[in-house]
């Protein structure tokens, strides 16, 4: 579908009750879960690598990613795969909804109180009727070892 | 026909076609500059290429061609219809000629003062002979409808090669790496079933993938000889430079490798032969001082063994000074002088692989670069090779390389830990060790460092639980394993808790996110679909010394020396001779062990002999002849006859560390103790030589 520039599609999903807005261009597919092969003395944020069509994907658990561990993953689990520069990854999130077009526009600056975890990966805020969608940065969430508490 | 001649073809015909569709586009739109410029920049190269392999009448003829095409490029002259015409005319003409150069590998006589003189005038901008131009090029044309004898069969040569890119081979040898993968996963799948209507196809399938497979590989061969191209003439800079002479010496430049290893390998190669070149050899004056030849050599050689590529590098330079590493050592507080003393000389030699060390007294301009051969050796290890060294004092260096074929695919062994399953490349375990439970073999404890006894010697291990901080769910009395590894010269245990199999894989870089973890060198997907992860014995080794204390590492540092001064250590197959005595016999000697039906034994010329592998070999016993059933049977390896040796049993393989004493003629070479009881060592030379067949007609001969 052509776009203008002034309007811009996320991916809508859901961790640990946080409204995430995923860019659709990084995306490539969603999937159900997956068994993930562990990777023991990894960054806590990666979850493991899994394989997703013969292609080996490294996925990272979103939850971990904002410092928010959570004990039990959902039944719904999901993994919304993205491609960041010519490499695969799975993000780990509890659930997808939808996809939403909005206006460029209309995204705000994240607030200046927002830890610094989230001030990293967010790109900035989108106000909804009943919530506020949070547009990360696909590329800093990969960026694991920044914004651990020292951005 | 000459390489580089072939090479030049190769390249020509390809710009050439390109050149007839820039002159075709040319001739539509006469004034357009930048056609002019291309179609003179591959004139440009042709006209180099062939000054540079000595084709003059080509030369000749691209060089005119370029200088009328400058003219037009210049803005200085219009091409026009003529122009292109006698361009085209002249390429004609070049292609004839190259036409000529692919059948008979030589420029072929022939006159073109026409068409040269044709394209002089013009260049002169003779507007006024622009018609007869046009006449001119329309004779020169028929005329040149003659010499056109290779058309028929169109350039043999220059299709017989195509230029495929890098990519292309590359993306190939994934997919086909994938398919090897389902095709493991196709199988396995079908020998658990009980359903065999698949069987059939499947069996082709794997046929073809394996040829598929050699077949790719081969697309990504290189002749070793193409990283060593550039060494002669290092060698003669060094030369040069220096003052030296030496001869180089290359063999088997033909040996293929994967164009990947061969990338891997060049540096380090180019930087051992400048070493051996700058260090090693020493200057005329010396060399005649010490009795040598003044010209020193460097003798590279590569040859296959068993999956994997040798190249070995040696020259007969002045060898590793042992006093000077010595020296070093203590300088750069490497060991100490009380350990300095302990260490034999090719303990000592081996350290020139240690990082920062240079004996080099002068920097020259051609050595001393700040990489030394640790880095050597780290780059090699990269590939899952191996270096070993060599070296007398005096007489030379040598230098030995073991490198795999090939990367993409790779056996490994799946082991288990915790819950957790990872492959460990095969080439670089060199056993597995049963420890706990019922095996006898357990892990004992030296201050907090576990380790194990292997025949005689204390292997330190590092448990990857530990390591990995895995939970282990058996109890303390399970068994387990030890894999025992090697990383170059150290030897240690990983210890493990299970041990799967053996699988061929096809290895693939780990995400960015993993790259700064040590304990992996890559990852791969399973015949059954699982994700895995390979580890790094290296990384390893890296992991566990940072963590450890200083005492392990230290306790890592001894085995190694231990291992490295192993050299008067001689296996031995020990074995029970008929009527109960325990003997030996030197491994080296032994070429292969077979059980044998007594009945079969024959006499001839008052021996006893047994028809093996299509002739007659003799046959002793070191005890009374059994006379019936079946008994192992000890071959041994002779100069001109092998010869077998009845025993009761055979019991194993041992080491004697220490000297075995040389008897020469004697049925016994010596009488050790092994495992606390005496032993008498055979000397095989005594039976494979005949040496007891003639001792025994002497006997016989005394009795009558």
């Amino acid at each position: 579908m052509m776009m203008d520039e002034k309007t811009g599609q996320f991916l809508t999903a859901y961790v640990n009750g946080h409204y995430l807005g995923i860019p659709i261009r990084n995306v490539q597919d969603v999937i159900g879960p997956q068994p993930v092969t562990r990777i023991p003395r990894s960054h806590p944020s990666v979850a493991g690598i899994l394989n997703l069509r013969g292609r080996i994907v490294c996925a990272v658990d979103m939850s971990q990613r904002f410092e928010e561990p959570q004990p039990a993953r959902p039944a719904s689990a999901m993994g919304v795969i993205v491609e960041i520069r010519d490499e695969l990854f799975s993000l780990q999130v509890d659930k997808v909804e939808d996809v939403l077009t909005i206006d460029l526009d209309d995204i705000e600056r994240s607030p200046v109180t927002l830890n610094p975890v989230w001030h990293y990966v967010c790109a900035g805020v989108y106000q909804i009727k009943d919530k506020i969608m949070i547009v990360v940065d696909p590329e800093k969430i990969l960026d694991l070892d920044m914004a651990e508490g020292h951005a | 026909m000459d390489e580089i001649l072939a090479e030049f073809l190769t390249e020509t015909s390809e710009s050439m076609t390109e050149m007839d569709n820039l002159l075709i586009a040319l001739e539509q739109n006469t004034e357009d500059g930048e056609l002019i410029t291309r179609i003179f920049r591959i004139l440009h190269t042709i006209k180099g290429t062939c000054g540079f392999i000595g084709l003059p009448r080509l030369e000749r003829l691209a060089h005119r061609s370029e200088d009328l095409l400058g003219y037009y490029r210049e803005g200085e002259g219009r091409a026009g219809a003529a122009g292109v015409s006698l361009i085209l005319s002249a390429m004609d003409r070049i292609k004839d000629i190259i036409a000529g150069i692919e059948q008979t590998g030589a420029e072929t006589e022939g006159d073109d003062s026409a068409i040269l003189a044709m394209l002089e005038a013009a260049l002169a901008g003779d507007a006024a002979a622009s018609g007869d131009i046009v006449a001119a090029v329309a004779d020169v044309a028929l005329s040149m409808e003659r010499p056109s004898p290779a058309r028929a069969d169109e350039s043999g040569l220059a299709d017989q090669s195509l230029r495929v890119s890098v990519e292309v081979l590359e993306n190939l040898m994934t997919m086909v790496s994938e398919l090897v993968l389902t095709r493991n996963q196709l199988l396995q799948i079908s020998r658990q079933s009980r359903d065999n209507a698949y069987g059939g196809p499947l069996q082709r399938l794997n046929l073809v993938v394996s040829d598929l497979q050699e077949g790719v590989m081969k697309t990504r061969m290189q002749p070793v000889g193409n990283a060593w191209a550039k060494l002669p003439r290092i060698v003669r800079d060094i030369c040069h430079e220096l003052g030296k002479k030496i001869d180089m010496d290359m063999h088997g430049q033909d040996t293929e490798l994967d164009r990947q290893v061969l990338e891997m390998i060049k540096d380090p190669l180019t930087h051992m032969v400048r070493n051996a070149a700058d260090h090693g050899i020493e200057a005329p004056a010396d060399r005649a001082l010490a009795g040598k030849p003044e010209t020193g050599k460097i003798t590279l050689r590569s040859y296959h063994q068993g999956g994997h590529i040798m190249i070995e590098i040696s020259d007969d330079g002045r060898g590793l000074q042992t006093e000077k590493i010595k020296q070093k050592l203590l300088e750069n507080r490497l060991v100490s002088a009380a350990e300095l003393e302990g260490l034999s000389v090719q303990q000592i030699q081996q350290y020139v692989f240690h990082p920062g060390f240079s004996t080099a007294e002068k920097i020259t301009a051609v050595s001393g670069r700040g990489v030394g051969m640790d880095v050597v050796r780290a780059n090699i290890q990269k590939i899952g090779g191996s270096i070993e060294i060599r070296s007398v004092e005096g007489k030379g260096t040598h230098f030995t390389i073991k490198i795999p074929l090939t990367l993409a695919i790779v056996s490994a062994l799946i082991v288990g830990v915790g819950e957790e399953r990872f492959v460990i490349p095969q080439l670089s375990v060199s056993e597995l060790v049963l420890i706990g439970g019922k095996s006898g073999n357990r892990i004992e404890m030296v201050n907090n460092a576990q380790v194990l006894r292997l025949r005689g010697n204390l292997l330190p291990l590092i448990d990857l639980e530990t390591l990995m901080g895995l939970t282990r769910e058996g109890g303390e009395g399970e068994a387990r394993f030890v894999v025992v590894t090697r990383v170059a010269q150290f030897m240690f245990g990983i210890i493990v808790d299970k041990v799967y199999d053996l699988e061929e894989i096809v290895v693939k870089p780990v995400t960015r996110l993993l790259k700064d973890l040590p304990l992996f060198s890559g990852n791969t997907i399973l015949g059954d679909g699982r994700v895995i992860m390979i580890l790094d014995p290296a990384g390893i080794l890296r992991m566990a010394n940072i963590t450890d204390s200083a005492d392990s590492s230290r306790g890592l540092q001894d085995a190694v020396s231990e291992d490295v001064g192993r050299g008067d250590e001689v296996p031995l197959l020990l074995f029970r001779a008929e009527g109960g005595g325990l003997k030996a016999a030197p491994l080296h000697m032994v070429s292969r062990l077979e059980k044998i039906d007594v009945t079969k034994l024959e006499y001839a010329d008052g021996r006893t002999v047994i028809q093996y592998q299509g002739s007659l070999m003799p046959v002793t016993s070191l005890g009374a002849l059994p006379q019936k059933g079946v008994h192992p049977l000890i071959i041994l390896k002779g100069e001109r006859q092998d010869a077998g040796i009845l025993v009761h049993e055979i019991i194993d393989i041992t080491r004697y560390c220490g000297a075995v004493r040389d008897a020469g003629h004697e049925p016994v070479l010596d009488s050790v103790i092994l495992n606390g009881e005496a032993t008498d060592i055979i000397n095989p030379g005594w039976y494979t030589q005949g040496a007891q067949h003639d001792a025994g007609r002497m006997l016989r001969m005394a009795a009558e």
